[in-house]
């Protein structure tokens, strides 16, 4: 059986090696996911529903009591349309400082992108779309946690 | 009569896992010890030997939902129907911080009328019992969004079968074994697909169900298991899994096993996985396939 073995586990690296493939076909930014969103104003739409549903949510909602909220939905509406190769610019502070001293959990990080998965899914952004965002995002949990 | 009481018990598992369908999608806060602070269906399910997984493979990623400064837990319960046996299984998991599983399993595997044929008699049962520990290595397989590196873990499976007599008769050298295993997982969030790939050493004969070693071996063998499933939203994948196994055996030949499958995750605590299975040759009974039917509930 260890032909198959064999047989299998080099179909399981082609498979791998096209997927990577698939990420990386050219130079030309991939606007897909940003078009999806509905470009800089849905993008907009996320950041604001989504916050309200941080404020909203049990777990964490102590975390934005003295948040300058209008001012957070708009750093992340900006962050997320950079992150999309919109037309944006980030000017906010990295995520390291601007998480420092809070204290994070990955429960936390997580219960956060959980909220914005739901507004998403709300606002009728497709799923898979929803995941480039969120495969943009998911790395920062090294910067923001356990700081 | 064993039909009857399982049916009843998946029933009732079905039935909890829908009622905690009702139950808030996540807890009123963020409890530091117990926990579901993981994202949803990053659990995985509870395989056929118990472990963290699909439903015939084993995973990288630690079962539950705690996080590394938590401790999740879950139960479940399976029946497969096939052609001409039935697999029922119950079983019960922890992760401790996202870094190790321990998982027990027992699996009933009913020869139903198909036992008079063979001569074990009818109904004739092999229960067998799984104890599996899985260590996770390294890398995050949601996390580390920016690199290639799979999660990575290392895992044993203790297996016993009873009914070591008839194990022996037909040239199971042990009826049990330990299976050592390497699993690696990856989730390519920017494709929505999950892929996993297993190498486990065994000597088991289908699974372990029909003992350890045989006439044509009864060296550890490296065989390998794997699974691509597509995320189709937060609460559901759909994938295929493939797992190749030893032919040790004289009597009957093995073939390897393939599953389609769809799991659900209703929330946090509950979660259901419908799959068709394609076992191959068992115990000389040729083309083993079926309906695959698991329930998870878990904290």
């Amino acid at each position: 059986m260890l032909t198959n073995t064999l047989r299998i586990a080099g179909a399981a690296v082609l498979a791998v090696g096209l997927l990577s493939l698939n990420t990386a076909r050219a130079d030309e930014p991939d606007l897909d996911a940003f078009n999806a969103f509905g470009g800089k104003p849905g993008l907009e739409k996320v950041a604001d529903l989504g916050v309200e549903k941080l404020r909203a949510d049990p777990r964490i909602k102590a975390r934005f009591a003295g948040a300058n909220i209008p001012h957070l939905k708009m750093e992340l509406a900006e962050q997320f349309c950079a992150l999309l190769n919109g037309p944006c610019q980030y000017t906010g502070k990295d995520m390291s400082s601007a998480h420092a001293g809070m204290g994070l959990h990955d429960a936390d990080f997580n219960a956060l992108a959980e909220d914005f998965q739901i507004a998403m899914t709300e606002l009728d952004v497709p799923f898979r779309y929803q995941n480039v965002l969120v495969a943009k995002l998911a790395p920062m949990e090294k910067q923001m946690v356990g700081k | 009569m064993r039909k009857l009481i399982w049916g009843a018990t998946l029933l009732a598992a079905m039935a909890g896992a829908s009622g905690a369908a009702w139950a808030q999608d996540a807890p009123m806060f963020i409890n530091p010890d117990i926990g579901s602070g993981k994202l949803l269906a990053t659990s995985g399910v509870s395989n056929i030997e118990g472990a963290g997984g699909g439903g015939i493979s084993t995973w990288a990623l630690i079962t539950g939902y705690a996080t590394r400064d938590q401790i999740g837990g879950n139960v479940h319960v399976t029946y497969a129907p096939l052609s001409n046996f039935e697999v029922y299984n119950t079983g019960a998991a922890i992760g401790l911080h996202n870094r190790v599983e321990v998982s027990y399993n027992r699996l009933v595997f009913d020869t139903g009328p198909t036992g008079g044929k063979l001569g074990l008699g009818h109904n004739f049962a092999f229960n067998q019992d799984v104890v599996g520990v899985k260590i996770r290595l390294f890398g995050d397989a949601v996390y580390d969004q920016d690199s290639f590196l799979p999660q990575v873990s290392v895992g044993a499976q203790y297996k016993t079968t009873d009914r070591s007599n008839i194990l022996k008769a037909i040239g199971a050298k042990n009826h049990d074994g330990t299976d050592f295993y390497v699993a690696a997982t990856k989730l390519f969030l920017n494709e929505s697909v999950l892929a996993n790939a297993t190498l486990r050493l065994t000597k088991a004969n289908q699974i372990g169900i029909l003992g350890f070693g045989g006439p044509k071996g009864n060296d550890y063998q490296p065989e390998f298991e794997g699974s691509l499933a597509y995320l189709f939203t937060r609460k559901l994948a759909v994938g295929g899994e493939y797992r190749t196994m030893p032919s040790n055996l004289g009597f009957s030949k093995s073939d390897d096993w393939k599953t389609l499958y769809a799991a659900y995750f209703i929330n946090k605590h509950a979660s259901i996985t419908l799959a068709y299975v394609s076992l191959g040759t068992i115990a000389t009974q040729k083309n083993q396939q079926g309906a695959y039917l698991s329930a998870q509930i878990g904290f």
